[in-house]
């Protein structure tokens, strides 16, 4: 829906790191090259790549969460109002309760001294101004939403009295208490077990529905995502190469490392061959110096011309909803 | 090690660390070369300059004490005894306290136990009693000073290895060297003093300052180092009776002594930082 | 090793006469137990591992197959027994336990914090061999520590390195190169590719069976990924709260699962939809 206002929209964002020690900017470390994206009310995106190809950065940069020893530029616009290069002060009005993040680990996302309860009450203490009673009460309602068993008992425990599980509940529980308009959660079931896993993508998708907000699944599983996304983008080297509708994406993928990604994902409907599919090389690591295509050296289909010249985000052939960046796209 | 030297070498180039480093470096090139600029000795009595004050011109630059000493000549020795303390000290607590504390916090268990008890009652004993027991012991020298101020200065550093030891343990590559068919001491030696020898040297650098404190004040009892031999503290102990009749006797020692402590805490700092790695 | 089985004596036999006859497996785990803090890790674990077998594991974290990988190496303490080519590893005094190990080796799920982070790629995985031969010939050690970095894929300048200069799926081949150089008889996998990206899992995966299949090492392939441990396995043990709930071979386990916690881990395998 064009024209329509987006939750979120990043253009062209960059994201640069300085090593620690190094005081030349000539030694910067490049993380993000140039991304944009736009995330629309209620809609759920997909960002999949590789570790280091950028994709927590990014939102890190968006939310204001960078390190020191870094700098974002370019322009993020959430619900119409511009983050980037905002003071805290403005952003911690954001942060929490209209846009939320959870992250991979829930152990280290909790305060350990703090009992759950409060954690959750928290947030709703200090952005609506409500007293900790009736916080306390929304708490435990929240717990319930989130299907934490035992929610009262759960509410006067520690973090480290949880199970991995039901510390990711918490913590979804905790970015939810607020109704936020966008949820950001950053590979949310990669330190789970896949039973869990699945419950957690359950959970997602029906708080979703439930609140009405949009939500971006970062990860680097095309199978996690595929389960809630409406559209997936990938990313690689610092650039998206292939955005578009998430049926198009996992069936019909045109970008090479997209159709590489989706052979190697593991499957349990492959016939056993005794050998896993594979991608050669590795991911170029960040702050690499690239000319051209990021994936060239990967590539079966790249010829001189990937590697001397970049491919731009254009619309693919054949498929007016989908941008690809890449010299000899795959056809459908 | 030429790799991981050459990346600790480039953050600490980077940092503040600099100008302690600089700091130090010509304290020490001025405690070593200034005995060949300036003829008078540190005993030789001038009798004509009794407690004269300083001045560039003339022959004592930093003054005279009440006898009549090159105080120029004393402020020299006194710091090269003090670092010269300071450093042979930490050298030996820093072999002894590496060794137990990789042994203890490698064997944990009941050997740790016991090897921490023994510390522990150690530094139960106080340092003073310690200090004139054993000058009663072996009379008054600069040796009994360097061994008991070693005997102490140790227990700290045994305790700090024995903690970076028991996290080291804990990775898996040492149980891939256990796997391996490694035997403790050569774990212990490969393996741990390695990856502990960072932050363990960062904290010696920082007991050096400590130590020339600890000397100092010993010193400034009467128990340190002897006449007509002079360490800072012994100085700054002449120079505090005549504090108002001949501040510089105080103020000189006192300086050196203030720019070398502040220079060695901020190079342990640094050094502490740019040892990390940053791999943990 | 007959003499080494002779010097010690007890109640029971230290060598199980069977191995002599050829019908001892590799290993053969009995009733393995490993306590922590008052709760059963591992609550008694029994099974035989065969030459050049792979036997998969599976299991949620906390299921106890990390623990038990580590009470077979004797890196935990454990009760039970665990009969190494049919001699009580338990029993081994330190020199006998050394010279097994080095036949049982294991490759860490964590590929940075399995690596001694003041070593290059070449002394980690030269490590082993100065432990191994007692005439130590630099040359000859020099070119297997080469010969065996080629064949994990490393190419010489990041032979030089350390592992935190080289990406999780460099560091996982260092590792698996130092686990293989001594010719052990069995590897045990832990988790080898699960905090690897999906793009390299495959890579670390097949140079596994490639290694496997050139020296016929037996392998025990401990993972939560059901999708890769059925690639690679022969058999495969479910484990769930320190116990094998079901055993079976990769065939039966994946078309016909018996009990419900085996089918329930099926199910929750995510495929793109």
């Amino acid at each position: 829906m064009p024209g329509s206002a987006a939750t979120l929209a990043i253009d062209d964002l960059r994201v640069a790191f300085l090593p620690r020690g190094a005081r030349e900017a000539c030694r910067l470390v490049t993380a993000v090259r140039g991304v944009s994206l736009r995330v629309d009310p209620r809609e759920c995106l997909g960002l999949v790549g590789e570790s280091g190809s950028g994709k927590t950065q990014i939102f890190l940069a968006a939310l204001g969460l960078l390190p020191p020893n870094s700098a974002a530029t370019g322009r993020v616009r959430f619900q119409g109002e511009d983050l980037l290069g905002e003071t805290s002060g403005r952003l911690n009005r954001v942060r929490g309760s209209r846009a939320s993040m959870i992250f991979q680990d829930p152990m280290t996302s909790l305060t350990p001294h703090l009992k759950v309860g409060v954690q959750i009450a928290e947030s709703l203490v200090c952005h609506e101004g409500v007293s900790w009673r009736d916080a306390e009460r929304a708490a435990l309602g929240m717990l319930e939403r989130v299907s934490v068993p035992e929610a009262a008992r759960r509410m006067r425990q520690y973090p480290h009295e949880l199970s991995g599980g039901l510390r990711q509940r918490v913590t979804i529980g905790m970015s939810l208490i607020c109704k936020p308009a966008l949820l950001i959660a950053d590979e949310p079931t990669t330190a789970l077990d896949v039973t869990l896993q699945a419950q957690i993508i359950e959970l997602l998708r029906s708080m979703r529905t439930e609140i009405g907000m949009s939500l971006v699944l970062i990860s680097h599983d095309l199978a996690v995502v595929g389960q809630l996304a409406e559209r997936i983008a990938v990313m690689y080297g610092g650039r998206i190469v292939e955005c578009g509708p998430a049926r198009q994406i996992l069936h019909a993928p045109r970008h090479p490392y997209t159709a590489g990604l989706l052979e190697c994902t593991p499957d349990l409907t492959r016939p056993v061959i005794g050998r896993m599919p594979t991608l050669g090389g590795q991911p170029p690591s960040a702050g690499t110096q690239i000319e051209g295509c990021a994936f060239a050296p990967r590539c079966p289909r790249a010829a001189e011309r990937c590697r001397v010249e970049r491919p731009p985000l254009e619309t693919a052939a054949g498929c007016p909803e989908s941008t690809v960046a890449c010299h000899f796209p795959l056809t459908a | 090690m030429s790799v991981l030297a050459a990346e600790a070498w480039r953050r600490l180039r980077t940092g503040k660390a600099m100008g302690a480093l600089w700091v130090t470096a010509l304290i020490l090139a001025f405690t070593l070369l200034g005995p060949l600029l300036n003829p008078n000795g540190i005993e030789a009595i001038d009798w004509s300059h009794v407690a004269s004050s300083p001045s560039l011109t003339g022959a004592h630059w930093f003054g005279t004490d009440r006898l009549g000493r090159d105080l120029f000549a004393r402020t020299l020795e006194g710091t090269r005894v003090s670092l010269a303390v300071g450093l042979l000290a930490s050298a030996v607590s820093l072999v002894f306290g590496i060794g137990y504390g990789a042994v203890a916090g490698y064997a944990g268990g009941r050997t740790d136990h016991l090897m921490m008890r023994i510390i522990e009652t150690l530094s139960g004993l106080p340092l003073i009693f310690f200090v004139i027991f054993m000058t009663v012991l072996f009379g008054r020298n600069e040796y009994v000073l360097f061994g008991s101020i070693g005997a102490v200065g140790w227990l700290t550093m045994a305790r700090i290895v024995r903690g970076q030891t028991m996290s080291v343990r804990r990775r898996e590559f040492i149980e891939a060297a256990v796997v391996g068919g490694a035997r403790s001491g050569r774990i212990i030696w490969r393996h741990i003093v390695p990856n502990v020898i960072g932050p363990v040297i960062a904290y010696a650098t920082l007991t050096v300052p400590q130590i020339i404190m600890l000397e100092s004040f010993l010193s400034f009892l009467g128990l340190g180092i002897q006449e007509p031999h002079a360490s800072l503290g012994t100085l700054i102990a002449e120079g505090a009776g005549e504090m108002e009749a001949a501040p510089w006797m105080l103020l000189i020692p006192g300086a050196f002594l203030a720019a070398l402590l502040v220079a060695l805490n901020v190079l342990g700092d640094a050094l502490r930082d740019a040892l990390d790695t940053g791999d943990a | 090793m007959l003499a080494g089985a002779a010097a010690v004596s007890g109640e029971t036999p230290v060598r199980d006469a069977g191995w002599l006859d050829g019908e001892m497996p590799l290993l053969r785990v009995e009733d393995l137990r490993v306590d922590f803090a008052a709760r059963a890790a591992v609550a008694g674990v029994s099974f035989e591992l065969n030459e050049g077998e792979t036997l998969g594991l599976v299991g949620e974290s906390g299921s106890g197959k990390s623990t038990l990988a580590r009470a077979i190496l004797r890196l935990v303490a454990s009760r039970g027994r665990v009969w190494w080519r049919g001699e009580d590893l338990a029993r081994l005094d330190g020199r006998a336990l050394r010279r097994a190990r080095r036949e049982l080796q294991i490759v860490f799920q964590d590929p940075l914090a399995s690596l001694d982070p003041r070593m290059t790629a070449a002394e980690s995985i030269a490590e082993p061999l100065r432990l191994l031969e007692s005439g130590p010939d630099p040359a000859a050690h020099a070119e297997r520590v080469a010969r065996m970095l080629a064949r994990v894929g490393l190419t010489d300048g990041e032979t030089a390195r350390y592992p935190h200069q080289l990406s999780g799926g460099q560091c996982q081949r260092i590792g698996i190169a130092r686990a293989m150089i001594g010719g052990p008889k069995l590897l045990i996998c832990d988790e080898p590719v699960s905090s690897l990206d999906v793009s390299i899992q495959g890579q670390i995966v097949n140079l596994l069976l490639d290694l496997q299949r050139e020296s016929g090492t037996a392998m025990l392939f401990i993972s939560h990924n059901l999708a890769v441990v059925r690639q690679v396995s022969h058999r495969i043990l479910v484990m769930y709260e320190g116990r094998i709930v079901e055993s079976g071979s990769r065939e039966q386990i994946f078309s016909a699962p018996v009990h419900p916690y085996t089918r329930a881990l099926l199910a929750a395998v995510p495929s793109i939809p």
